[in-house]
């Protein structure tokens, strides 16, 4: 970039400036606060604007208030310059309002402002240069000290000098080095301090932060704790009561059993009482049994038991033999009904087995042959209805026409049938004579009677030709007629006859078939009905030959012949196999007569046997029935026939002794069980029933219901009161400790440090510890980065910055030095000499050699930091202002040389450098007195 | 049946209020007042001649509860008998072993609903009461999950998350729809959890909101709500607004201030304007800090606090430091120098990374290298 032309309208002292620059090196001199540095300020204004306060300066502190025009003109200014490439540009700013006004114009071409903004600035040095203001002040704009910066200092302190520089210039364009920013970042993390640091912010919070934790620990445990001492007192409480519920159930249980018992004993005794008085009438009323022979109640019942077998083996014998009597009497009379009767049978036949079958086989052949008979009968019926069907074909009273004609004669009938000619010729006759016979009365009416008696003849005339033919034209009816007058001779031929006839043809030709089937029949039957017959005859005759040779008397035979012969002779076998039969009967009659009379004489024996066992039976008992009574005599009993109620007597009387006995022992159980239950002493009892009512109601009992309760015995009374005490002294044990608990609880309670407020407290112990930690983390973090950004732009920048020395050191020490060498970790500079093998340290250098380095490594620098590789003219305001003559003889040599490649816009209050430049004859190079220069007015900005 | 409740949620008792800045004898006012709060509810519940109060969950918290507030709350509830009281543990009061609700032994008139699911319990004739309890704090279950309750009245008692009405990152605890409430046949749902009050009675929904401010953003009326049922089951709602603290939260613009007096003394001025007309001893305060400001500018935070609160006497508080240091971020990423390096390093791993917390610590280290490149003192924030 070479810049061309300032133009100030307005701007600190400045006013209406017109500036040509040259394009080399232009000297601007004049004296003391003539506006030569506020020119400098001017082209940076230029180049990138200026600060007019804002988020965080204030304005009135702005460099836009500090460079308003002294005299309140217009404020605003124009800088034109060109490119590398050619390119020119004019960029013009108008400051008056805070809200500056910027426009860059191409020169010859158009209007580039927004190209050339960054944000909300227009900053054409920030595009057009490559580097922001911060690196264009710190390497293009020096200073007195910019070519010495350490002029006082030995040479090792300006060496120091000068690579802090430009540690500054390569870190953050001057602001600082990366290694002064870690120091601040350092000191920040200092200030935070550590978690080990107690009196660190960060210390102390983490030590603090501890504490509460410690004490919050403890606090959850010393609530924890209680709240198990409140569980545990809960328990306690808990057992206490179960401990008191289960005592006062033992208590009520016990009183309830012993009110039972109570009640018990009184009812016993009053039972026992009542048990007493009855023993003692008992044993009053039996007392005369006292001496009752009991020792012979064995005896007597075994007499007694004896007796009544005895009695009834008797009787049983007695009834057996009065029943035999009967039976004896009716078997006597019995067998004699059967020796008659076997009398009456002594003339029976006696049949032998093969008779018995013979008539057995005759009986079957005979039964045989009973359907022969049964067809002989049919065939009498055919022959009567054979004859029966001939009347009823007579009474038709179609007899006369034979059986094989009857089918003929039905059309004949059914011909002659139709009647005479005659009968179609009536309704003619009729009419011709009505319809003359009206029109002859017409005629005769009407005064023509000639004319009615011609008609009348005419009508008469068709009368008579129709009687004509009806007499002599008969027709087919006539010819069957005559027909059936000669085949059914008889046959009423009349007009009812012939329908007659006609109707009842189909039952003649019925008739006829029936009685041909019978006639039939009859024929057919004859010779097989004959053979049958013989038959017969030869098994009758066996029959009779069988009763013959038994012999049975068989009733003599009826007369019959022919056809009904076959019935009799069947009828006769059957006469003489009935008269076998009566002889096996009378045969079988006479055994079973003599079985039975043979035991009927056995049961006589019988008879006999049990007269003479009833009679001994009662000779015994008669003998028992004496001991008895004997017995009963001791005792003092009345005799008794019957000899069960005589032992039954006895018994009793030994089952009363032995009833009294008893009774009076009872009695005496009794009485000891009334003097153990103390009786003669109720009312203590009472007493004590009404105690215990009176305890149990107090424990929630019901004493009725427990007086009607099992009673309890004493074990269960006493584990009962065992139980009781057990719960009693628990429930105490329990109730105790809890009250000692309980106080202990309210004094826990009481000092329970609240949580909350220790978690309030833990929590702003975090606070401050998680932002001193998170303070430490951002600035390790930025240190951390810091260090890496920076050692990477040192590595990167450092071989740049000792090409970029090298070659212009070489050029204008006219190859004294070819070559430099920059170390990135500190840009410490050595240089290499043509006459030296070794690197020299700039510091042991010439002074003028080390301030020429200076200036290119902030050249170099510029070139290095910027984009866009445009030379970045130097701005020297003065920078030789102490310097003797002949060190600024020799400085304006090298920038004279310097601005072969970099333009130099030189300020001085000296003249002597104006006329050095002047005269050095160097082509592009200018001098100007900045006094006479702001004398112009006019000057026009946008 | 006519039958007359009173609904609160959201105590938070014994809760730890380091999170918005009280510490030490504020918080402890503040955790007072939240038991007044439950006093005074149960106050007007018995001025407004209520049946019942109902208690829809985080009634206290149960990591920093003592057993003092069980005593507080058994003892409390024993002096309102003979009204009931239904209790819905919710997230923060979990049912879990070794909490209060089981270490206290409660009156007789309380109602402990300890199902995972919706039981009911009988109000009046005709009249029902669901309720369940979160059983674990991370309980993510749906409340209304279930068949329809059947005839009668019915109203739902839980502690959840109505999906259509979540606040912006409200954590997601028995999350439901609103539209369930009346699928299950439910007459009204008495819910807790969003601690902003929402009375919506179309959708048979209502949050009572906490009874007291727990947090800065917690503005607006809020408190119980008295719940009436009429005979023919219709509900209506009757907001009461009975808290006594407030949450205020204000913007200071710190822009151009060049000092850090000259910040506080805007701070100050911010905060009276904010606090103007309410009594600052129940007030929290939170001073949002914003604009751009000297790079050199440095700020330490609690001492502004404190200089605030000494000025205007609130009883809380907090700052947040939105501001952002004059640095021209993008020239400085733009110079090839070390600092430009730096720059362009930390403003990519601020690309890269998703994590907020992790994105502000960068800011820090972006803000405190270009201050120490800068030249200047490192300001702390």
């Amino acid at each position: 970039m070479r810049l061309e032309r300032l133009d100030v309208a307005g701007f600190g002292r400045l006013r209406d400036l017109r500036l040509d620059l040259a394009p080399r090196v232009t000297v601007l001199w004049g004296a003391n606060e003539a506006g030569k540095s506020t020119v400098h300020r001017a082209v940076r204004v230029a180049l990138y604007g200026i600060a007019a306060g804002g988020p965080g300066r204030a304005v009135e502190r702005s460099d836009w208030v500090r460079w308003q025009p002294w005299d309140a003109g217009s404020y605003g200014l124009a800088l034109s310059y060109a490119l590398g490439d050619g390119r020119r540009y004019r960029v013009a700013r108008r400051l008056e309002e805070r809200e500056q006004v910027a426009q860059v114009q191409q020169i010859g071409g158009r209007d580039v402002t927004d190209r050339l903004r960054s944000g909300r600035l227009v900053v054409p040095g920030l595009v057009h240069l490559g580097i922001d203001e911060a690196v264009f002040c710190a390497t293009a704009c020096l200073g007195e000290d910019g070519l010495r910066p350490d002029a006082p200092d030995a040479a090792p302190q300006r060496a120091d000098r000068l690579q802090e520089a430009i540690q500054r210039l390569a870190d953050s364009a001057s602001r600082a080095t990366a290694a002064e920013a870690l120091g601040r970042l350092r000191q920040a993390m200092d200030r935070v301090g550590t978690e080990g640091r107690s009196r660190s912010p960060l210390g102390a919070a983490t030590a603090r932060l501890r504490r509460v934790e410690a004490e919050l620990l403890r606090a959850r445990e010393r609530t924890d704790s209680t709240a198990r001492e409140m569980e545990r007192l809960a328990t306690l409480e808990r057992t206490a009561a179960a401990a008191a519920a289960r005592r006062s159930d033992c208590e009520r249980e016990w009183l309830a059993g012993r009110l039972a018992v109570l009640g018990a004993t009184r009812r016993a005794m009053a039972i026992a009482q009542e048990e007493a008085g009855r023993l003692e009438t008992l044993t009053e009323t039996w007392r005369g049994f006292a001496t009752f022979p009991v020792e012979c109640e064995e005896r007597v019942t075994a007499l007694g038991g004896e007796l009544r077998q005895l009695e009834e083996v008797a009787a049983e014998a007695q009834r057996r033999w009065n029943d035999a009597r009967e039976h004896l009497r009716a078997a006597e009379r019995r067998r004699a009904e059967i020796a008659t009767s076997v009398r009456a049978l002594g003339r029976a036949p006696r049949l032998d087995r093969d008779d018995l079958e013979q008539a057995r086989a005759l009986a079957a052949e005979v039964a045989a042959e009973g359907a022969e008979a049964r067809r002989a009968a049919e065939l009498r019926t055919a022959v009567a209805r054979a004859a029966g069907l001939r009347r009823e074909i007579a009474a038709t009273g179609l007899a006369c026409i034979p059986a094989g004609d009857v089918d003929t004669v039905g059309p004949l009938i059914a011909t002659a049938s139709t009647g005479p000619q005659r009968r179609r010729l009536r309704p003619l006759q009729r009419g011709t004579g009505a319809v003359g016979a009206l029109a002859a009365l017409c005629a005769l009416a009407t005064g023509h009677g000639r004319v009615g008696g011609a008609i009348l003849l005419a009508a008469l005339g068709v009368i008579a030709v129709s009687l004509l033919v009806e007499r002599f034209a008969g027709g087919p009816a006539q010819a069957a007629r005559r027909q059936l007058s000669q085949r059914c001779p008889g046959l009423d031929l009349t007009e009812e006859g012939l329908r007659r006839a006609s109707a009842r043809l189909p039952d003649l030709r019925r008739l006829h078939a029936d009685r041909q089937r019978q006639e039939l029949l009859v024929e057919a039957g004859r010779a097989e009905l004959e053979t049958a017959t013989a038959r017969i005859a030869e098994l009758t005759g066996r029959c009779l030959q069988l009763a013959a040779r038994i012999p049975v008397e068989v009733p003599a035979p009826g007369g019959t012949g022919g056809l009904a012969a076959a019935d009799g002779l069947l009828g006769r076998a059957r006469q003489a196999l009935t008269a076998v039969a009566a002889g096996e009967d009378a045969a079988r009659r006479r055994v079973e007569l003599e079985t039975e009379d043979a035991q009927l004489a056995r049961e006589e024996s019988a008879g006999r046997e049990l007269r003479e066992e009833a009679e001994r039976k009662a000779a015994a008992r008669t003998e028992l029935g004496d001991e008895l009574a004997a017995h009963l005599a001791g005792a003092g009993l009345p005799a008794d026939p019957d000899s069960a109620r005589a032992v039954a007597a006895f018994r009793q009387g030994a089952a009363t002794r032995r009833q009294f006995e008893a009774a009076r022992d009872r009695l005496d159980e009794v009485r000891r069980r009334l003097a153990a239950m103390g009786a003669g002493d109720e009312r203590a009892l009472a007493r004590q029933a009404a105690q215990l009512e009176k305890e149990l109601r107090r424990r929630g009992g019901d004493p009725e219901a427990a007086a009607q309760g099992k009673p309890l015995d004493a074990t269960a009374l006493r584990h009962l009161e065992i139980a009781a005490e057990r719960a009693r002294d628990a429930a105490a044990s329990a109730l105790n400790e809890a009250s000692g608990l309980r106080e202990r609880l309210h004094g826990l309670l009481d000092s329970l440090p609240s949580i909350a407020d220790l978690e309030d407290e833990r929590a702003a112990c975090m606070v401050v510890r998680e932002r001193a930690l998170r303070q430490l983390e951002a600035l390790r973090r930025a240190s951390a980065l810091i260090e890496d950004s920076a050692r990477r732009v040192h590595r990167e920048v450092a071989p740049r910055l000792a090409a970029s020395v090298a070659g212009r050191l070489a050029l204008l020490t006219e190859g004294a030095y070819d070559e430099v060498h920059v170390d990135p970790e500190r840009f410490a500079v050595r240089l290499h000499s043509r006459g030296r093998p070794d690197l020299i340290p700039v510091e042991h250098v010439s002074r003028g050699t080390r301030d020429q380095v200076g200036l290119l490594l902030r050249l170099a620098l510029t070139e290095v930091l910027g984009e866009a590789g445009e030379p970045v003219p130097l701005l020297l305001d003065d920078p030789l202002l102490s310097s003797d003559p002949r060190r600024r003889r020799t400085a304006v040599e090298f920038l004279l040389r310097l601005s072969a490649d970099t333009q130099v816009l030189l300020t001085t209050a000296d003249p002597a450098v104006a006329e050095q430049v002047a005269a050095s004859g160097v082509d592009g190079c200018a001098a100007v007195n900045l006094d006479e220069v702001t004398t112009r007015r006019g000057v026009r900005i946008a | 049946m006519p039958f007359r409740l009173l609904h609160v949620s959201d105590l938070h008792l014994d809760r730890a209020f380091a999170g918005v800045g009280c510490f030490g004898e504020v918080a402890r006012r503040r955790r007072e007042g939240l038991r007044d709060a439950l006093r005074r509810a149960g106050e007007a519940a018995r001025q407004t001649g209520c049946d019942a109060v109902t208690i829809g969950g985080d009634l206290y918290e149960h990591e920093h509860a003592g057993l003092d507030t069980g005593r507080f709350l058994v003892d409390l509830f024993a002096s309102w008998q003979p009204m009931r009281v239904f209790l819905a543990p919710g997230n923060h009061d979990a049912l879990l072993p070794g909490s209060l609700y089981e270490r206290m032994r409660w009156p007789a008139n309380v109602h402990l609903f300890t199902g995972a699911t919706l039981e009911p319990a009988p109000l009046a004739d005709g009249l029902s009461l669901w309720g369940l309890a979160h059983r674990d704090p991370a309980w993510s279950g749906d409340p209304l999950e279930g068949p329809e309750v059947g005839s009668g009245v019915h109203l739902a008692l839980f502690h959840g998350a109505e999906l259509g009405g979540r606040p912006p990152g409200k954590s997601l605890h028995g999350p439901f729809q609103a539209e369930r409430i009346a699928g299950r046949g439910f007459a009204a749902a008495l819910c807790g959890h969003y601690h902003r009050r929402r009375v919506d009675p179309v959708a048979r929904l209502l949050y009572p909101g906490s009874p007291e401010p727990l947090t800065f953003d917690e503005e607006g009326g809020r408190g119980p709500v008295v719940v009436e049922v009429s005979e023919r089951g219709v509900v209506e709602y009757q907001p009461l607004t009975l808290n006594r603290w407030t949450a205020v939260q204000h913007d200071c613009d710190l822009a151009g201030s060049g000092s850090s007096g000259e910040a506080v003394e805007r701070a100050r001025g911010a905060a009276r304007e904010a606090l103007a007309g309410l009594a600052p001893e129940r007030a929290m305060l939170r001073l949002s800090l914003r604009g751009e400001v000297d790079p050199d500018l440095a700020l330490d935070l609690p001492l502004v606090e404190a200089a605030v609160a000494d000025a205007t006497g609130a009883a809380t508080v907090r700052l947040r430091d939105l501001t952002s240091p004059a640095i021209d971020i993008a020239a400085a990423a733009a110079d090839r120098t070390a600092r430009g390096a730096f720059t362009r390093a930390v403003l990519a791993a601020i690309d890269r990374e998703d994590d907020p917390r992790e994105r502000a610590l960068l800011g820090d280290t972006l803000r405190y290298g270009l201050q120490a490149l800068g030249g200047g003192e490192v300001g702390l924030r």
